[in-house]
């Protein structure tokens, strides 16, 4: 059964979003973390959410199965509008007790970072959603390709990352693997302290370690006989390849990126507070 | 001039005790020496520990001599030559047992094209090589998927496509069969055999299992990293009391019929299959009727 656990969360459907070159997704990603933190107002998110809602859509990416991913921020969300609902020490506060201060303006902003947080997560989303893991390492690979200027083992670093995306499922049946076994030793896995608990998982994670270095031998052979060598030019089967629709990609990426630094830069110059200001 | 030739190898092992200090050490590998031609189907045999996995990590190059010499291609193994090594590495291939510890890719096409991909051949040129050898493996159909979802002889298989789309002239087999389920062990050998007849790709074979070397050209059977004795199936099948030296089992048919040749020298030795025997069986009794 863990074998079935799909990595990430790709959503394996043909759109103009999927077939998208990775580096632009990644440059694109980018830009839109760049106008939700410019945005602010009422306008700014309508704007950056009308823009997510239509990449979404050109990514025939059902909006459900995309929301499955907040799932893991709830509570992050949820600290942040506490945080900044209780505690904000701007406006004038209706309730105030002790360092708890509740006012019009601070509930304002607590809703605001609230919904930034949410479009950065849902935004950037997009990205795992449309893209294999595989696409993704290698889209990192070249994006970051000029480190190798620098002396930074880019590609080794991607294999590594491509390497560790494989063996994920193994070392989690293993672990299942272990789980039982343990348990079928009389490892009491549910009951007792918490330091008790924690404690309980040692007799899984010193044999999962142990199989771990062994697999990293193995494959460390496996790699070596066919002819792997470090700091050696790759090649690759399918390379990354710009076509026209990358292209326009980036266009319309700059095109946005430029319309909104304008508009931002003129509202706070005219002082229309209503675009960036809480 | 031999394919591959060893001369007086030997490969030592230290022998640390508890702290890590070396106590000593013994020679995993003990002075062997063979021939293997190409184009042969070679087995080697040996229970666990007689030193069969050390010495098919020479042919690879991924362990090197501590005395005597291999050469392949009559040309001298040197650890310091990276040239040399990165050739013969192209030209052997190497199964290794666990199917899961030597999947590097995350699809079974990618994984194909590892070694391809390592020596720096051109995109285009890839494609075609892993396509030819998925084919080759007949697994074409899956060259999407991710390992994960295969069968452990089908990621065997996907294991040999990564080898053969190096183009390689020898393939050494190291227990791959091991850990697959009788059924799929079966298909693995008879593909195995396959690659050896029609693309003349020597097969050297590495396990303890006497039912899967009957096909072999030549046996070497192993013990405590000696040679024990070597020669063609029949020949080596025969030496029943040195197969039982080397901690090894040969298949009781054979060893049937080998006692029946003690009792009636007519019945033939070299038996290998239930049908086989049943028909040395009809012919000897038809023989002995005929002439009563």
């Amino acid at each position: 059964m863990f074998r079935e656990i799909t990595l990430g969360q790709y959503y394996a459907v043909d759109s103009v979003i999927h077939r998208l070159d990775p580096r632009v997704k990644l440059f694109g990603t980018l830009i839109y973390i760049m106008s939700v933190f410019m945005a602010g107002g009422l306008s700014g998110y309508l704007i950056v959410t009308m823009v997510y809602m239509l990449v979404m859509k050109l990514s025939k990416v059902p909006f459900s199965f995309a929301l499955r991913g907040l799932k893991s921020v709830v509570w992050i969300v949820l600290m942040t509008f506490i945080c900044n609902a209780f505690f904000y020490t701007g406006g004038t506060p209706f309730i105030k007790y002790g360092v708890i201060s509740i006012s019009a303006a601070g509930i304002k902003y607590g809703v605001a970072m609230s919904v930034r947080l949410i479009l950065l997560v849902l935004g950037s989303s997009i990205l795992t959603l449309t893209t294999t893991p595989n696409e993704l390492t290698y889209g990192l690979e070249k994006a970051f390709g000029f480190l190798i200027k620098f002396h930074v083992p880019v590609q080794e670093i991607a294999l590594m990352m491509s390497i560790a995306l494989r063996f994920i499922p193994i070392l989690i049946e293993e672990t299942d693997k272990i789980m039982k076994a343990q348990a079928s030793r009389g490892t009491d896995f549910d009951t007792g302290s918490i330091i008790k608990r924690v404690k309980n998982y040692i007799p899984i994670i010193i044999p999962l370690f142990i199989s771990a270095f062994r697999r990293a031998g193995d494959l460390a052979l496996a790699m070596e006989s066919r002819c792997y060598r470090t700091g050696y030019q790759r090649t690759k089967m399918y390379p990354l390849k710009y076509t026209k629709a990358d292209g326009k990609g980036y266009l319309v990426l700059m095109v946005y990126l430029l319309l909104f630094t304008l508009a931002k830069c003129t509202l706070l110059y005219t002082g229309n507070s209503g675009f960036y200001t809480m | 001039m031999p394919f591959i030739s060893i001369k007086n190898l030997v490969h030592q092992f230290h022998v640390r005790d508890m702290n890590g200090e070396i106590t000593g050490e013994y020679n995993a590998i003990d002075d062997i020496s063979m021939e293997i031609e190409e184009g042969q189907f070679i087995a080697i045999l040996g229970r666990n520990g007689s030193g069969k996995s050390t010495l098919a990590r020479h042919f690879n190059n991924l362990l090197f001599a501590d005395k005597g010499s291999i050469w392949i291609n009559d040309i001298l193994v040197n650890h310091e030559n990276e040239d040399i090594i990165w050739n013969n590495r192209k030209k052997i291939g190497m199964v290794f047992q666990n199917p899961d510890n030597q999947i590097i890719g995350t699809t079974v096409e990618e994984d194909t094209a590892f070694g391809p991909e390592n020596i720096g051949i051109e995109s285009e040129n890839i494609i075609t090589l892993v396509n030819e050898a998925l084919e080759a493996v007949k697994m074409k159909h899956k060259s999407k998927m991710s390992p994960n979802h295969l069968s452990g002889g089908q990621k065997q298989k996907v294991a040999i496509a990564g080898i053969l789309a190096l183009k390689p002239k020898c393939i050494v087999l190291d227990e791959a069969t091991s850990m697959l389920d009788p059924h799929s062990r079966k298909e693995l050998m008879k593909f195995v055999l396959e690659l050896n007849k029609k693309e003349k790709i020597t097969i050297i074979m590495i396990t303890h299992n006497m039912e899967e070397v009957v096909n072999a050209d030549k046996l070497f059977i192993m013990n405590k990293g000696k040679l024990l004795t070597h020669g063609s199936v029949n020949e080596v099948f025969n030496e029943v009391e040195t197969i039982k030296e080397a901690g090894l089992e040969i298949p009781e048919i054979t060893e049937l019929a080998i006692k029946l040749h003690h009792v009636n020298q007519n019945f033939r030795t070299g038996i290998f299959t239930p049908e086989e025997f049943a028909n040395e069986f009809e012919r000897v009794y038809n023989e002995k009727r005929n002439k009563e």
